[in-house]
């Protein structure tokens, strides 16, 4: 049994404690250990970023601390949350009196994480109500505190809406507003903002580093972005495959690395500063499959015969910086080529003449329950050949509806779009047929626009029987050749999507989009569904195809800092509007609308945009 | 690279040896079912040869024998004889092979014009789209027996072509449900529009992915409806309003039975308790096939 | 809001509207209703004089705006046999099923609401698997072999029962559990898997975070937002009550609509047929609309015409 749990005064406990935790899921027989040893401290007050790729184990770190992880799941070692204290013979019921109380908790899918039939006025009153013994009427007045302090616009009236009826960022200033009713010691945020725009991403990160201020609560943020952590994280610790493998202040970590996998993180990160982002080859092993040693030794440059044999300890130095590894970086190896960046796309050259397409203030309206709605309004721009523009904005600017106008899923309802001089035809058209070698797409999701059931290579051969392209001999090659061109191994053709990871699928999409030997390549968000490691080296594909085939590309993203090394021009698009074009070197050197200036300023960037230089090490 | 290649190990992608494996894996419950079914359709085939006496022949000195028993002109009987002196063992076989055929060629009947029509409505949309939608609403809210019946009194009972036909058609509207949901959503943001967007034509992303790809939720719809046609026919040949003599279904012998309940179970007996064995057996096996087609298991 | 119940009505209204249409057709396309309700060797002389006598010569659009005009005047025909008008013959009926119906929509909530809901709340359990063994068994029993199977229980073995008679309450019990077997076993079925979906939905984990207990969890989160998918099988429970009544009064000798029907299509009785399945039919599309509108009320998502961004 638990020891009885009281509220603790702020300033004597810490907020959270975790010594050697592990968390095994599954039986006896198939026990995996999904975290492996962790210890992991946080302070009064502190912002502390947990980071890793998906599949390290930081959401489960989290929802074990709060035994929040199902019966299939038990756990090792001890965690302390104020003066509470669980282990594994922790009852329930004591959990429930910590939850909400000592510790809370937000998700990153807020719209999803609130009851979606009650007004979100009633669940934060009910919450206040509980977790502070008072009456609703007093509880309500609280309630509605609470949706000052977390900068709700229009309270008052927001207090009577549904969570569908609020944006995502809206819900998810809710989510923390029902955080804070139970005046928690501790907030883990389980990657809060990833799924929110940049400008409200911004807004949600000062919104919890002020209620920090304010209430010296700690908070466990977790996240896949750097750049997140350097703007909001006073300290880090790097997870890998179920394990803490570095930690020290945001400074520390930024700006020397000891870890090999950490330095692979941050060189993956696109900038602002235009770094061409360098990936880390392979992928993360599920928990079943980790290596013996250390788990990131098939993946690590700096690999010997040791790692991959014993486990390595960790070290700390007297900063309080630690590390584990058998080759720890000297600050000359941790510095990241970050800093370097400033890559220029001159090398692409473009071709003077016509231009490849045109979008003649072309519109495109969509039909709706309640009248007409625009999604694009009477855009113009050019692309010429070998030229790679990128097509800015956040959700509902209508950069994905001009993507479709280019590739003629959507018909323009106003001004035309021209490819190579004729206007581009309508999907499903014989004159599209035609059109569809010139022009291809690469989605967001590899896995939705791959055929579950069609082996790879099948798949990248396709184009080919459709067009009536060589005999099957000649498809064969062109396949192996096409495979080799995107880095996939001939094996791969074999495979079925399923039994591929994600980098690899989007390798397959791209190759079948070229098969054909387009022009022009449209990418929609085409790595936003991918880790940093893996987008940073299919962002490096793309760019050696642009330059080996010498591809046009219209890059639809909402991450400007993927653009700046990859693209000659951008246009930022707001609510359907073009609001900026130009040169991306002009644009990134004196952004002219204040659209775009705020869309800059929003930027998580790995270097301090204040001071324009790298954090400097402590 | 190499290294996950050979970690992984390649999956077999026989469909028969898949299958196999799956039936090797499952519970022991399915495996009986299975092996329930297996019977009735092996009897379901060989009927005809292996009935023991012909299911027609009455025999008023052999009357209301109990199973076992042996008539008095000394012909066994191993599941007794019926108010006529019919062999119910003979009886049984030929109704199992008619009840099955129905249910077989009638579900497979629905099924096709029913995932056609749902295809058709996501091919075309627009008002072709409204019409099927329609229809399929109006469907779904008649019971389906009513309609049956309305048909079966303006067109007198005894028609065993139609009959098979309307019975299939029970459930049509959910095929049609199936398949043009799953369609439109393949077609809207799947890998179906990217066989467009490379030029594929109509026939290629119906034919070569679409099909293959919602195949399992409609194997999966099969296997609700099929016993559902097997309970529809039953049911309207036991109030009389189906298969008609001579021929002979689960349905039929059950309604005979009836009134012989109380010196005499075994004649309604024996083929309820087939019928239910059988509808049970299908449910069980129809449980885990989706569970094995489909292990997202969300569906609608 | 009114705007979508206005919709609502509208589609109830195309529905019933394809019914009498379909009933129509069925009636003049797919065999001629004289030589379908008189003997074979009836005088050819006869039967064109009744044709005459029904106006069936004249052209299908002239019969379909009279067809319309007598429902319109609530006449359905007539019975052949005795002349009796066929609305009357159904609305005597109407009661014994009613009483039959209504008693089995009682049996199926009461079984089916809190079997489904203590399965999932026991996921797993041995509790979760014992019931959904019962409710696999329940939709797999023919109900026409279920009654059989009460029968020979409870009135031949047993002699707790009469086998037949509908005066006394008791006469109920056979019968409503023959009904509402079937019913009840999708409804605990249905009810479970919308309770698990819920359970896993993201809103219980958060509410979990915030420290509401199991209990609280399950009766004011979980259970509400449950409930509202399972309303749409209410809909469905009144086609299987009208399809298993038919079943039910046949083998239970009750003096009701569905027995009714099946002598009606054995006799060839068109006019009380038809009769049947527009009252079938009307009080479907009344169910389907009474849902709808208890949808709307319960899930604001609904009200609202969810999503009023974007």
């Amino acid at each position: 049994m638990t020891e009885p749990i009281a509220r603790p005064l702020r300033s004597e406990r810490l907020p959270l404690q975790i010594s050697a935790l592990s968390v095994i899921l599954g039986g006896e027989a198939a026990a995996v250990p999904i975290i492996d040893d962790i210890s992991l401290t946080v302070g009064v007050g502190e912002i502390v970023g947990l980071v890793g790729e998906s599949g390290s184990g930081k959401s489960v770190t989290c929802l074990a601390a709060l035994g929040l992880l199902g019966p299939d799941w038990s756990l090792r070692g001890d965690i302390r949350i104020g003066s509470a204290h669980l282990d594994q013979r922790s009852d329930p019921r004591s959990l429930t009196k910590v939850r909400g109380r000592d510790a809370a908790m937000i998700f990153q899918d807020a719209s999803a994480s609130l009851n979606p039939i009650q007004k979100i006025g009633k669940q934060l009153t009910d919450t206040v109500a509980r977790l502070q013994g008072i009456s609703r009427v007093k509880a309500r007045t609280i309630a509605l505190d609470l949706l000052h302090r977390v900068e709700m616009p229009e309270p008052e009236e927001r207090f009577h809406s549904y969570p569908f009826q609020l944006s995502g960022g809206q819900n998810q200033r809710v989510m923390i507003a029902l955080a804070l009713a139970g005046q928690p010691l501790l907030l883990l945020a389980d990657e809060p903002t990833t799924a929110l725009d940049v400008t409200v991403q911004s807004q949600i990160l000062d919104l919890i580093s002020k209620l920090r201020d304010d209430t010296g609560m700690g908070v466990v943020f977790v996240t896949h972005d750097l750049g997140v952590v350097s703007e909001v994280c006073d300290r880090v610790a790097v997870m890998y495959s179920g394990r803490i493998v570095e930690a020290g202040t945001v400074a520390q970590i930024m700006s020397a690395p000891c870890h090999p996998y950490t330095k692979g993180l941050i060189d993956s990160m696109p900038t602002l500063g235009g770094h061409i982002p360098n990936g880390i080859k392979g992928q993360v092993p599920s928990p079943d499959k980790r290596p013996v040693g250390c788990a990131f030794a098939p993946r690590c440059f700096k690999a010997s015969t040791q790692c991959s044999q014993e486990r390595p300890g960790e070290t700390t130095d007297n900063h309080g910086h630690s590390v584990s590894c058998f080759h720890s970086l000297t600050e000359a190896e941790g510095i990241s080529d970050v800093e370097n960046g400033g890559a220029s796309v001159a090398e692409f050259p473009v071709t003077e003449g016509e231009p490849l397409l045109s979008l003649k203030s072309a519109a495109c309206d969509y039909k709706t329950r309640n009248g007409v709605f625009r999604a694009v309004a009477k855009v113009s721009l050019d692309l010429r050949e070998g030229e790679s523009l990128a097509v800015i904005g956040e959700s509902g600017s209508g950069k994905s509806t001009i993507g479709k106008l280019i590739l003629g899923i959507e018909p323009t309802s106003e001004g035309k779009a021209f490819f190579g001089g004729q206007q581009v035809p309508l999907l499903g058209t014989q004159a599209h047929k035609i059109f569809a070698r010139s022009v291809q797409l690469v989605p967001q999701n590899p896995y939705l626009s791959l055929d579950p059931r069609a082996p790879i290579g099948k798949q990248i051969e396709e184009p080919l029987v459709i067009h009536r392209i060589g005999t099957a001999r000649e498809r064969q090659a062109k396949r192996n050749e096409l495979l080799e061109a995107v880095g996939l191994a001939r094996a791969h053709a074999d495979r079925y999507p399923h039994e591929i990871s994600g980098g690899q699928c989007q390798r397959a999409v791209i190759a079948r989009a070229i098969s054909l030997g387009p022009k022009l390549l449209i990418c929609d968000e085409a790595t936003a569904s991918l880790d940093v490691s893996v987008q940073a080296r299919i962002i490096e594909l793309l760019r050696n195809l642009q330059r080996q085939f010498k591809l046009s590309m219209v890059f639809i993203t909402h991450d400007l800092r993927l653009v700046r090394s990859l693209c000659n021009r951008v246009a930022v698009m707001r609510s359907g509007e073009l609001v900026e074009l130009n040169e991306t070197e002009l644009l990134f050197a004196a952004p002219r609308h204040p659209y775009t200036r705020e869309l800059l300023a929003s930027i998580p960037d790995v270097v301090s945009e204040s001071s324009g230089h790298r954090l400097s090490s402590q | 690279m190499p290294r996950a290649d050979i970690a992984e190990h390649f999956e077999p992608h026989s469909k028969l040896r898949a299958m196999l494996a799956a039936i090797t894996a499952s519970p022991g419950l399915v495996k009986v079912a299975l092996l329930w079914l297996l019977l009735i359709v092996f009897i379901a085939i060989t009927a005809r040869w292996i009935m023991p006496y012909d299911y027609q022949a009455t025999s008023l000195l052999t009357r209301l024998l109990p199973p076992g028993a042996t008539g008095l002109d000394g012909n066994f009987h191993l599941l007794g004889t019926d108010h006529l002196g019919r062999d119910v063992l003979s009886r049984l076989f030929t109704s199992i092979q008619l009840t099955m055929s129905v249910a077989v060629f009638g579900t497979l009947f629905g099924a096709v014009v029913g995932s056609s029509i749902g295809f058709v409505a996501a091919r075309f949309r627009g008002w072709v789209d409204d019409i099927i939608m329609v229809l399929v609403d109006f469907q779904a809210s008649m019971p389906f027996v009513i309609i049956a019946l309305s048909v079966i009194a303006v067109t007198g009972t005894g028609n065993l072509l139609l009959f098979v036909l309307l019975v299939g058609f029970q459930g049509w509207e959910r095929y049609a449900r199936i398949s043009r949901g799953l369609t439109l959503s393949a077609v809207n943001h799947g890998y179906a529009a990217s066989v467009r967007l490379l030029g594929g034509g109509t026939m290629r992303v119906y034919l070569l992915h679409i099909l293959p790809n919602i195949m399992a939720a409609l194997i999966v719809q099969v296997s609700i409806n099929f016993p559902e046609t097997v309970i529809l026919e039953t049911s309207m040949s036991f109030l009389g309003v189906g298969i008609q003599p001579p021929n002979t279904s689960l349905g039929n012998l059950l309604s005979y039975g009836r009134d012989y309940l109380l010196n005499a179970w075994w004649i309604a007996g024996i083929p309820g308790m087939t019928i239910f064995l059988t509808t049970l057996s299908m449910s069980i096996v129809g449980d885990w096939l989706r569970d094995v087609l489909d292990p997202t298991t969300s569906r609608r | 809001m009114t705007r979508i119940v206005i919709r609502k009505v509208l589609r109830a209204a195309l529905t019933l509207f394809l019914v009498v249409t379909f009933v129509f057709f069925v009636l003049r396309i797919t065999g001629d209703p004289v030589s379908a309700m008189m003997p074979d060797d009836t005088d050819p002389a006869i039967m064109e004089q009744l044709r005459e006598q029904w106006g069936l010569n004249r052209p299908l659009s002239v019969q379909y705006v009279e067809y319309w005009r007598n429902i319109a005047k609530g006449d359905f025909g007539n019975a052949y046999r005795d002349g009796r008008p066929a609305l009357e013959i159904v609305m005597e009926r109407v009661p014994a099923t009613l009483k039959l119906a209504l008693t089995g929509f009682t049996f199926i909530l009461l079984t089916g609401f809190p079997l489904g809901i203590l399965a999932a709340v026991n996921r797993g359990s041995g509790i979760d698997r014992a019931i959904m063994t019962l409710s696999v068994t329940g939709f797999s029993l023919p109900n026409f072999f279920l009654g059989i199977l009460l029968i020979l229980l409870l009135s031949v073995n047993l002699r707790l029962l009469p086998a037949y008679g509908s005066e006394h309450w008791y006469n109920l019990i056979m019968p409503v559990i023959t009904l509402g077997t079937a019913g009840g076993a999708v409804i605990a079925r249905y009810v479970r898997s919308s309770m698990l979906e819920v359970l896993n939905a993201p809103y219980i984990r958060a509410a979990r975070a915030r420290g509401m207990t199991e209990r609280e969890i399950i009766w004011s989160v979980a259970l509400p937002n449950a409930a509202i998918p399972a309303i749409t099988v209410i809909g469905f429970m009144v086609g299987a009550l009208i399809s298993g009544s038919i079943v039910t009064e046949t083998v239970f000798a009750w003096p009701g609509i569905g027995r009714l029907l099946i002598d009606a299509v054995s006799s060839r009785e068109l006019a009380v047929v038809q009769t049947i399945v527009m009252m079938t039919a009307a009080s479907m599309v009344l169910a389907n609309l009474t849902v709808d509108i208890l949808y709307l009320i319960i899930d604001p998502r609904q009200r609202f015409g969810s999503g009023s961004g974007e």
